[in-house]
């Protein structure tokens, strides 16, 4: 059982991790049920659906943020861009899905913005069948869709 | 990708927003289509007559705009496919408009559209008193309207927009038809509760008798009368001067009204921040002097004024502490010796020469 001021975070495939309450608080998801709760507060939140590798990537970027917070003369707003940057740059495309979809459900809004504005980045300025090549996506339009779409788009912006 | 939720996509597409890329995503898959149309939130349109297909596509939209002609029926068919929009740019651009909407379609989308915050209809002359009727009976919440050159309109739709109680900006520019009477309408509904800005420039059917009732416009900001014509003389002007809460006025081109309108407003006027004479050709030096001692003009504009010389603007900047900008004819500086043309300069206060 984690000590008073810590809460214990237990991952889909049952790997569990000690996080001060600060840390976890990140997530308005856990915040609000440690807010209904006490019992939350005291025995082991069950992260439903995230495991323990997207569960310790999620940790260590709530544990800087919350740390910044805290005291903004130890992690400048420059670190914590740096460490923004070199987070979501290492970060493979299928981790990438599953911090997103994490991030989500848990509501850490920080993370959940600078995910979207990494994929974002990944379309931007790209033709379609570039986008498609990217992110691996099966193109099921017909080619008459294709075109109507096509057809359609400058009429309308 | 496929592991991502459609809500999850969706916040995804929130932070690409540049058209092209916009139109590249919509072209990528059919579920990446239809995600981008559903969160499509603005639209402007540059080819009605393909309406029926496309917009299915952004049922979601809030901001609407087109300057090309829209038939009734497109009109019913927006109104039916995109509900919830709150700003309506229909700012007509093109000669012709044979087959513009009219009372009809403005009908179907006032009923359709109850959220609409901000209509602008400018130039669409196919709207009569019955469509703007439909804009009062449905929009509760419509805080801008433009019918600027909707030139059929008479009196008859100023007093249904004077029952429009959240209405806060009024463009009338170029209603040719409406009357002292509709002044009266507009004023005394409980519109004038909530009016702050009210553009009536080229009504030129309008006189003094109208002009006061816009005294009980009781919040009002901002007034346009520019070019309402010579039945516009001081007895109108001084009925200005008196509207407490006025802020910004423009009475360019009024030709009868003379420096006892100057007088008033830098007297009674305590609020004006902006004003506007160009082309009042009765007014002098002596009612431009009058604002030196007004304590909060920013900007007046003077071109077109032509009996005042240097030694009058120069006593208006100094003494008027709050002047930032005056616009005068450049013809005037030609007037004044080189070696006095750097006194009326004064730091914090811009003097725009027109040529």
């Amino acid at each position: 059982m984690a000590s008073k001021g810590n809460l214990t975070l237990k991952s889909c495939n049952g790997k569990e991790f000690i996080v001060e309450e600060k840390v976890a608080v990140m997530s308005t998801t856990i915040k609000n049920m440690v807010d209904v709760d006490d019992s939350f507060a005291q025995g082991v939140i069950p992260i439903i659906g995230v495991d323990g590798k997207i569960l310790a990537k999620l940790i260590e970027y709530c544990k800087e943020h919350a740390e910044a917070d805290e005291d903004e003369e130890v992690k400048s707003e420059e670190y914590l861009k740096k460490f923004d940057e070199k987070f979501v740059d290492e970060l493979n495309l299928n981790d990438l899905y599953d911090l997103l979809k994490a991030s989500n459900y848990l509501e850490i809004t920080k993370l959940l913005n600078l995910l979207c504005q990494k994929v974002a980045s990944m379309i931007k300025g790209k033709k379609p069948e570039e986008i498609r090549r990217i992110f691996n996506i099966k193109n099921d339009f017909t080619p008459e869709e294709e075109e109507e779409i096509n057809r359609q788009n400058p009429w309308a912006f | 990708m496929d592991k991502l939720g459609n809500d999850e996509l969706a916040t995804i597409l929130k932070w690409v927003q540049d058209p092209h890329d916009r139109k590249s995503l919509s072209l990528v898959c059919k579920r990446w289509c239809k995600i981008e149309g559903f969160n499509k939130v603005s639209l402007r349109i540059f080819e009605p007559n393909s309406l029926h297909k496309f917009l299915p596509r952004f049922p979601n939209l809030l901001k609407f705009e087109s300057s090309e002609t829209i038939s009734d029926t497109q009109m019913i068919f927006l109104a039916k496919t995109c509900p919830k929009i709150q700003r309506l740019n229909l700012k007509f651009d093109t000669f012709d408009a044979s087959n513009d909407f009219g009372d009809h379609g403005l009908f179907a989308l006032s009923k359709g559209c109850s959220n609409l915050r901000s209509v602008i209809l400018r130039k669409r002359r196919g709207i009569r008193d019955g469509g703007v009727a439909s804009l009062a009976k449905f929009l509760k919440n419509l805080v801008n309207l433009d019918l600027g050159f909707c030139k059929m309109i008479t009196d008859e739709a100023l007093e249904t927009i004077g029952k429009m109680g959240s209405l806060r900006s009024l463009n009338l520019q170029g209603c040719c038809l409406i009357s002292d009477l509709g002044l009266s309408f507009l004023a005394n509904g409980i519109l004038g509760k909530s009016l702050v800005y009210l553009v009536l420039a080229e009504c030129d059917r309008i006189s003094d008798v109208g002009v006061m009732e816009l005294m009980n416009l009781r919040c009002l900001e901002e007034l346009n009368v520019a070019e309402c014509g010579p039945k516009v003389t001081d007895i109108g002007g001084k009925a200005i001067a008196a509207m407490e809460s006025l802020k910004r006025l423009n009475l360019s081109w009024l030709i009868n009204v003379s420096d006892d309108t100057v007088f008033a407003l830098a007297e009674i006027s305590k609020n004006l921040v902006s004003l506007d004479l160009t082309g009042c050709e009765m007014i002098t030096g002596d009612g431009i002097r009058a604002f030196a001692s007004h304590k909060c003009l920013c900007e007046i504009v003077l071109t077109s004024v032509n009996k005042f010389n240097a030694n009058d603007l120069e006593e208006l900047v100094f003494g008027c502490k709050s002047l930032e900008f005056v616009r005068v004819d450049a013809r005037l500086r030609s007037w004044i010796p080189v070696t006095e043309q750097g006194n009326i300069f004064r730091p914090n206060c811009w003097i725009s020469w027109r040529l």
